[in-house]
């Protein structure tokens, strides 16, 4: 037999694998040339709808708060001295010179934006939003931070995704019994316990457990149940099931991502390969944290069966580790796209090594933002088992299909715009609350494109109503983000202190002044002098967790009190 | 009946096969060739979209200086009441078209010639050659130092 005829009998093989539509004539594109051959295959290969969905909306729901809670804090730097220097001159040479208003601004739009399309994923609001996304760090090399590259790569992938929806994700249930459904939801809860535990982020269970152990015991137990529930309480599913043909199906756009995780994590891995890296002097000036110090300290006196290293054998052994890592990484995330492939389960093993890494670089404290969070949320939905995965989008689909239905059905006709114009009301009337530049402007822009979705509505003769509640809601999320959080303070204490900088105390006195008001958790546990760890809204509870930390941990109030009363003489020096 | 759910008008694939493939191709072609571009470039401070995270490049520490001439005399710049403290991150760190654009922007407001100086010290903690970016304001013409330790 020809090489080319075993080829094409092979791909006949794999099509129960890959073509999972029992009516092909009707869900199938055509396929590719057979030339195309295996690369075709990879491209086109069977995902679960599950990871798709769960990967689109748990993603941007992370960039809505990243862009509210992490980025909006950083705006007052821009426009300063009408000096920017943007990432593309051809955006200098067309825009004008951004301010704090149009980064603000251009933040919570995109962060509105997002979360709306968590919740209502449309096409054209995605390339919407890879475009604002891209233009709130292109605008000014003030963003220099690589990942969000990063998440505009990822979000360009999105505007490809299968939009599955929850009424067709809720096939699932029919194959997960309840008790599978709620091992799903606990799959999901633990991952988010385990990582956010790891990165120490707050957690529901940190709340309830004050000791560590039964704390780490809770947890493992919440995963395990996530993992092994669905798997031993999942009904059998019939071959062909409709759940099926509803669950596998071909998503480009998520091995885009996969391969984009991959190429990342190769070229990081390359850059380490630099003798300054190999050698251990630059990761020993960027791994200062109390975790590496303590490794360190083992690995000198000698760990098991290791004998004991001089520090730069250790801080090279570690150097070397992370470029093994990052190369596994980067093998990992270009096979996770076949993991619900027949006999690629084991591909889950693999999740270790980007999970090990990013667990190390949050332990090391390094500047990167949330990249480490993004990463961590990424690798658990691509590489955990299909089963748990399912289980836990098997868990939420049916709830979430329901409130889309009772929407859509109450949103018809004139009601529909309606819908749309209440959201546009809604977020303009929180907006106008926030006291930040360009929230308003931001607020402007969601009203006109609500506006144009009740126009291709009409056109197109199709609902839209719920964009406009998914929009009220993410108002109504924007504005607690920015509000009941420390933005506005961190926000304004940052222009005090760039004011204070450069002698415009009357501008710096009227900062700090915002930046007190809007002090949400006064009350900070410090180590030592200056090490500050947490801070409270209450000051007994602040004392509670200095208690708990024992010797050496005491409350202080942290505000700009100090400060602007400085400018307060300041200012008054000077008009006298 | 459920009432239609609008994101299923687009739930099925956005594009035709053969379509998809081409940008799925493109796209990737795309991230692999972009990183390459600054192995092939002779700035080797610009590092932005090569994903050199963490490189030994970015962890050079450098103190920058500034220095202009005006009716014949040369004084230095305080440079944190010009730009913000970031943008002094970004010339410390060689960023050029950071530089070239603060040195056009102290020729245009009335400056002979301007100078910007970053003495660097490598992860080591070894000094390098200083980097020095100069403008004659009058012909607008930059001279950015000599690429090195390559």
């Amino acid at each position: 037999m020809s090489k080319r005829k075993k080829r094409r009998r092979s791909a006949k093989a794999s099509a129960p694998e890959s073509a999972v539509s029992p009516t092909p004539a009707k869900r199938e594109a055509p396929p590719l040339n057979e030339a195309h051959g295996v690369l075709a295959r990879f491209v086109f290969g069977p995902v679960s709808t599950a990871r798709t969905f769960l990967l689109l909306r748990g993603t941007l729901l992370l960039l809505a708060f990243d862009c509210w809670i992490d980025l909006v804090p950083h705006g007052g730097r821009y426009g300063i001295g009408g000096f920017n220097v943007a990432h593309f001159s051809v955006l200098d040479a067309l825009l004008p010179t951004p301010t704090a208003g149009t980064y603000v601004g251009s933040l919570i739009f995109t962060g509105l934006l997002a979360f709306a399309m968590a919740f209502r994923p449309w096409r054209p609001g995605l390339a919407l939003l890879c475009a604002s996304y891209t233009y709130g760090w292109a605008m000014s090399m003030l963003d220099s931070y690589q990942h969000h590259y990063l998440i505009s790569l990822l979000l360009f992938s999105f505007v490809f995704f299968p939009l599955t929806s929850a009424q067709r994700l809720s096939a699932l249930k029919d194959e997960h019994s309840t008790a599978s459904r709620v091992g799903g939801a606990f799959f999901l809860w633990g991952s988010y316990e385990v990582l956010a535990g790891l990165v120490d982020l707050p957690t529901p269970l940190r709340a309830l457990f004050t000791d560590d152990t039964l704390l780490g015991g809770a947890r493992a137990s919440m995963l395990l149940f996530g993992f092994i529930g669905p798997l031993l309480l999942r009904r059998e599913r019939e071959a062909g099931a409709p759940s099926e043909d509803r669950v596998l199906r071909p998503a480009w756009g998520y091995v885009s991502i996969t391969v984009t995780c991959a190429i990342v994590y190769f070229y990081t891995a390359v850059t380490k390969l630099s003798p300054d890296w190999r050698n251990g002097d630059a990761l020993s000036r960027i791994g200062r944290s109390e975790a590496f110090d303590a490794l360190k300290a083992r690995a000198l006196e000698g760990m098991g069966p290791f004998d004991a290293v001089d520090a730069a054998t250790f801080w090279s052994v570690m150097a070397k580790g992370a470029i093994a890592v990052q190369l596994v990484s980067a093998a990992a995330f270009l096979l996770a796209s076949t993991q619900d492939r027949k006999g690629r389960s084991w591909l889950a093993a693999l999740a270790l090594a980007p999970l090990s890494f990013h667990v190390g670089a949050e332990t090391m404290g390094l500047s990167i933002g949330w990249f480490s969070y993004y990463m961590l949320a990424v690798v658990v939905v691509l590489f955990a088992p299909r089963s748990a995965i399912e289980a836990a989008a098997a868990a939420i689909a049916p709830a979430m299909a329901k409130a889309s239905d009772a929407l859509a059905k109450a949103l018809t006709g004139p009601r529909q715009y309606v819908a749309l114009a209440v959201g546009a009301l809604i977020t303009a009337v929180l907006m106008m609350e926030v006291d930040l530049p360009g929230a308003l402007g931001a607020a402007f822009y969601i009203g006109a494109v609500l506006f144009f979705v009740g126009v291709f509505a009409h056109r197109r003769r199709t609902q839209r109503g719920p964009l406009g509640v998914a929009f009220g809601a993410a108002a109504i999320f924007a504005f607690i983000s920015l509000t009941a959080t420390s933005v506005r303070y961190d926000y304004y204490r940052f222009v005090g202190g760039d004011h204070r900088r450069r002698g415009e105390y009357a501008e710096a006195l009227n900062a700090y002044e915002k930046a007190n008001r809007y002090l949400v958790t006064p009350y900070c546990v410090y180590e030592g002098e200056s090490r500050k760890l947490e801070c409270y809204r209450e000051e007994s509870t602040a004392e509670r967790e200095a208690a708990r930390r024992g010797t050496g941990h005491f409350v202080r109030r942290n505000d700009r009190e100090r400060q602007a009363q400085e400018m307060r003489d300041r200012v008054a020096r000077d008009g006298a | 009946m459920a009432a239609p759910e609008p994101e299923d008008e687009h739930s099925e694939e956005p594009l035709k096969r053969s379509t998809a493939y081409a940008v799925f191709i493109a796209f990737v072609i795309l991230q692999l060739v972009v990183p390459l571009t600054y192995y092939m470039r002779d700035d080797q401070y610009d590092e932005r979209f090569a994903w050199r995270m963490f490189s030994a490049i970015r962890l050079y520490g450098c103190s920058t200086q500034a220095l202009e001439t005006r009716d014949g005399v040369e004084t230095p710049l305080e440079l944190g009441l010009l730009i913000h403290n970031a943008w002094i991150n970004h010339l410390g760190r060689n960023r050029k078209s950071v530089a070239h654009a603060f040195l056009d922007r102290r020729c245009d407001e009335g400056a002979e010639s301007v100078r910007i100086i970053n003495q660097c010290r490598d992860v080591q903690g070894e000094p390098l050659p200083p980097q020095e970016y100069v403008e004659t304001c009058d012909s607008g013409a930059i001279a950015d130092p000599e690429a090195w330790g390559e």
